[in-house]
């Protein structure tokens, strides 16, 4: 059982993963804006892995990741960043993540939530 | 074969530009001409050699013949000095250099041989630009900047160390003259080193061109990271602007060949200027080179996929718009393989500027 983190704006997925991964034995805490993710790692910390979603209202995925690795007590912990596929970047991630993006996996256009989970599980080596 | 030895009163004079022009001319006169920089300071790895970066551009601009290592047989690596003044050995660096003259001098008629910062650069191991041109038994030809006191001064300087090294100073090559200022100091300066015994070969004004730096020459002297726009690295910056005010007022300095340095958190400002250079479609004519993102901050990923559908490469550091900004104005780019139109312009004011003539012979070409 690992205790997850997940960062997103969108409901029906965040329920979706939330589901899957109680599913699987982990405990997920959610929240709804970087901002919030930072006072979640400020007041409870103690998580095995951070999943979110790279686009997110106020500050963004990218810089909640450079966030987490500098300056929080998870900077070793796994950070996995992901984009749905109603998200276009037109920035090219799928070839190795930028220095600026410090996330340990990154998956695109990810229509389901099993694809996160299982990802999830291979970062924590289960 | 004939060997004519670049040398110059300072570092950034212009023996690159004034080698180019020579290795040019001499080949447009038919002789079989090589290229060798027999002590180099700055250099990259070529495999597993390090050669100097001028014998690279001559290599890969002008296809310079002859082995690289032939061109740059001697690199000075960090820490070579001190070790060198405790154990001196200067076969070390002349075995090597002698060497590659030979290989060269077996099909060639003439030598363009370049040195390396002032006359007496490199004495500290018994490799001073002078010693180096004796060794070869070259003519050397010295390079000084614009002026005229100050440039003269420098010149009587360098030419008595190659004299008392016995190499013969065909003469000297004023460069980076302003053109407000070129009759007068053309004038100055010719009757000046006339006065000196020294005879004036040409008198170059100065092209701002040929400072001009690309984004490319940033990213790779300061190691940044591309965010973007890495297909239109070689954009040419013809000014820098520091993008520290508000957009309204930022806005108007910027002009075509702008380097935008910005704090990457600026989106106001990095937007603003991403706007004016799409303007350029509606016969406004401001394109910028790019922007330089400082702070270590990257925009906002919504920022950053409108930065991505523009033809505008953006650059990242970590320093802070000062320093970064101190970085790149003080940056004095090296003509490189890429820069062919710094190469033309190169040889364009040599052949235009200078008596060639003269100096093929003095070196005894006929």
């Amino acid at each position: 059982m690992a205790k997850i983190l997940y960062v997103d704006a969108d409901c029906d997925r965040t329920r979706e993963f939330t589901r899957l991964a109680a599913k699987k034995g982990h405990f997920v805490t959610v929240a709804t804006s970087a901002e919030r993710a930072m006072l979640c790692v400020e007041r409870e910390g103690g998580f095995d892995a951070v999943v979110l979603h790279l686009i997110l209202p106020g500050i963004d995925g990218a810089e909640l990741c450079r966030w987490l690795e500098r300056w929080s007590c998870l900077a070793s912990v796994p950070r996995v960043v992901f984009t749905g596929p109603e998200t276009e970047l037109r920035i090219d991630l799928t070839h190795g993540l930028p220095r600026w993006l410090p996330a340990h996996r990154y998956l695109d256009s990810v229509d389901t939530m099993d694809r996160i989970v299982a990802e999830l599980e291979r970062v924590l080596g289960f | 074969m004939k060997r004519i030895y670049v040398a110059a009163t300072e570092q950034h004079a212009g023996k690159t530009t004034v080698s180019l022009g020579l290795y040019r001319a001499a080949l447009q006169k038919g002789y079989s001409t090589c290229f060798i920089k027999p002590v180099g300071q700055r250099y990259v790895m070529a495999g597993q050699e390090q050669v100097d970066e001028d014998a690279v551009l001559f290599k890969q601009a002008l296809l310079a013949e002859g082995a690289l290592k032939n061109l740059s047989p001697v690199t000075i690596p960090s820490g070579f000095t001190n070790q060198y003044i405790f154990n001196p050995d200067p076969d070390s660096i002349y075995a090597p250099i002698m060497e590659a003259i030979r290989n060269l001098e077996a099909e060639h008629e003439v030598a363009i041989v370049e040195g390396t910062g002032h006359a007496g650069v490199g004495s500290v191991i018994d490799a001073s630009n002078a010693q180096v041109a004796h060794a070869l038994e070259a003519s050397c030809v010295i390079v000084a900047g614009g002026g005229i006191g100050r440039c003269i001064d420098q010149l009587c300087l360098n030419q008595a160390l190659f004299e008392r090294h016995e190499v013969p100073v065909v003469g000297a090559i004023i460069n980076k003259v302003y053109e407000e200022k070129y009759e007068k100091v053309s004038r100055a300066v010719r009757q000046g080193l006339t006065n000196q015994g020294m005879n004036c070969l040409g008198v170059i004004p100065y092209r701002k061109e040929l400072t001009f730096p690309t984004m490319r020459h940033i990213l790779e002297e300061f190691a940044l990271e591309v965010l973007c726009g890495g297909q239109e690295l070689d954009n040419r910056i013809r000014n820098i602007m520091v993008a520290a005010m508000t957009p309204q007022n930022m806005i108007h300095y910027l002009t075509a060949g702008s380097l935008v340095v910005v704090p990457g958190d600026r989106a106001d400002n990095i937007l603003a200027s991403i706007n004016a250079n799409l303007m350029q479609d509606r016969s406004s004519p401001v394109q910028i080179a790019g922007l330089l993102l400082t702070g270590g901050f990257v925009p906002h990923l919504s920022i950053v996929n409108i930065l991505c559908a523009v033809d505008v490469p953006v650059l990242l550091t970590e320093d802070d718009t000062a320093t970064a900004a101190f970085k790149v104005r003080s940056l004095v780019p090296k003509i490189t393989p890429r820069d062919v139109d710094k190469i033309e312009m190169a040889e364009r004011i040599i052949s235009s500027h200078v008596d060639v003539d003269c100096i093929f012979r003095a070196a005894g070409l006929q």
